[in-house]
């Protein structure tokens, strides 16, 4: 007998673009996935261990990048399985979302204590589109728990408003303390870094995703069902997994297996199956 | 010398994003009739190493000979001297304004990249607002202490269900009201 597979709803706003890749990637982690309309039933939506808010433009980002899916009814069920301990990822406007919600960082429930700001960048502004390099900063969560601490995972980023920022006094150090960063842009070797285009848009504290203090709800801004698979990692990426990539030339098997994105499709699979990801 | 000259951007076409925004206000926000009607305006502060006259004749040139900032096709434009105009001048009797600019202007070295290469190089720097004409039922008395509260709050964004158009990490707003105060509600 084969244990069931854990569901997750790719939740799709009008206008995202991400959803089909993204339940693609979690069907090829071991998950059963589904692309749930934003206006579909809430009670069929119940039914579901997790879910994904995908990437994309939602409502064309009209006002501001996340701003009007936020007021959707279909986040407040969200959040009510979220509180549950339910796992919920939001990818690039995804996360928007979430953190236009006061989801994330969630010290205050609800509260929104974060913004994600137009990207700043030297002599050019706007939407910009790279490789990064995400430090592993805290393997307590729903997308990092199948990951080590200081693993450095390369995941593409593709955002005009992606740079996480806060007005709230004290608010970095402590994410920074209760363990809430969970991503950061780093060389590719490793090290966090605000140096561009190491970290892409000026993001405080070089944070590239960061998590509720449960860890069950991260917003992260790179797109990992972009490296997803060893064969979506460009050969020239310097470190470990573009090493994999070359090594793994002409091998239709090895170019199949996970890529390093496939670590945050692990992990909420792992997450849903043993509860926390097997954390205390 | 130092002149800032101010460019309203206007749609000459219907403009959906202020459709979605009043749509979340009346129907996701639940404000039903209250607010009645938005309009969006972009607002470019262009400063130049300039005196007025010259500063305003460079930024009609702009407008006329570049794409920067407007398609005559659908957009229509207005250039006043920063210290002569407010977007708060052309408000009805109903009507109050929210100005919101992300925190630090980021496009404006877009902005001031792209004018370069046009060769406006003299342009000291850009900043760019967005102003949302909120239109409620009726005239806003000088002393209301109903309706201005809640065009204070729908402004800045502090839950799921409360503000919409600031984000107050990453954006100022401030609130012109129709008998000419101004109230900055984020710095």
């Amino acid at each position: 007998m084969t244990a069931r597979r854990p569901r997750i709803a790719v939740i799709r706003f009008p206008g995202m673009n991400c959803e089909e890749e993204t339940r693609r990637a979690l069907e090829a982690h071991g998950l059963s996935s589904d692309v749930f309309m934003w206006n579909g039933p809430t009670d069929e939506l119940l039914e579901y261990d997790g879910y994904v808010l995908p990437g994309g433009f939602s409502y064309q980002d009209r006002v501001r990048a996340g701003a009007i899916a936020a007021k959707d009814p279909v986040v407040e069920c969200v959040f009510e399985q979220a509180q549950s301990g339910k796992p919920v990822v939001g990818i690039c406007n995804g996360a928007q979302i979430l953190l236009e919600s006061g989801f994330v960082p969630g010290i205050e429930p609800g509260v929104v204590q974060m913004g994600l700001a137009r990207n700043v960048m030297p002599g050019r502004d706007g939407y910009y589109t790279r490789w990064t390099h995400c430090e592993v900063a805290s393997v307590n969560s729903c997308a990092t728990c199948a990951a080590e601490a200081g693993q450095v995972l390369p995941i593409p980023i593709a955002h005009a408003e992606g740079r996480f920022v806060t007005a709230t006094d004290g608010l970095l150090d402590e994410l920074e303390e209760r363990g809430q960063i969970v991503l950061r842009y780093a060389h590719p070797g490793g090290g966090p870094t605000d140096e561009f285009p190491w970290n892409p848009n000026g993001s405080a504290a070089a944070i590239a995703a960061v998590s509720n203090p449960r860890g069950n709800v991260v917003a992260m801004m790179p797109h990992p069902e972009r490296s997803s698979w060893l064969f979506q990692v460009p050969v020239a990426l310097p470190g470990v997994w573009g090493k994999r990539r070359r090594d793994a030339r002409g091998d239709d098997a090895a170019l199949a297996r996970s890529g390093p994105g496939g670590l945050v499709m692990e992990s909420l699979r792992r997450f849903v199956v043993e509860g926390n990801g097997g954390r205390p | 010398m130092s002149e800032r000259v101010l460019l309203a951007i206007g749609l000459k076409v219907p403009d959906n994003e202020a459709f979605s925004a009043l749509e979340a206000l009346q129907v996701k926000m639940g404000f039903g009739d209250l607010f009645n009607d938005l309009a969006r305006e972009e607002l470019w502060e262009l400063e130049f190493a300039a005196r007025r006259e010259e500063a305003l004749a460079r930024t009609e040139l702009l407008v006329a000979t570049t794409n920067l900032f407007a398609n005559p096709n659908k957009h229509r434009c207005e250039v006043h001297a920063a210290d002569e105009w407010t977007p708060g001048d052309a408000l009805k009797p109903n009507e109050a304004a929210i100005v919101v600019a992300d925190r630090g202007h980021p496009e404006g070295e877009g902005m001031l990249t792209a004018l370069a290469r046009v060769g406006a190089g003299d342009v000291e720097s850009a900043k760019r607002f967005v102003v949302w004409k909120v239109g409620v039922g009726r005239d806003i008395p000088r002393d209301d202490h109903r309706v201005v509260p809640v065009i204070e709050r729908v402004a800045v964004t502090s839950s799921r269900t409360t503000g919409l158009f600031c984000n107050p990490h990453s954006q100022t707003a401030r609130v012109l009201l129709p008998w000419g105060e101004e109230k900055v509600l984020v710095p």
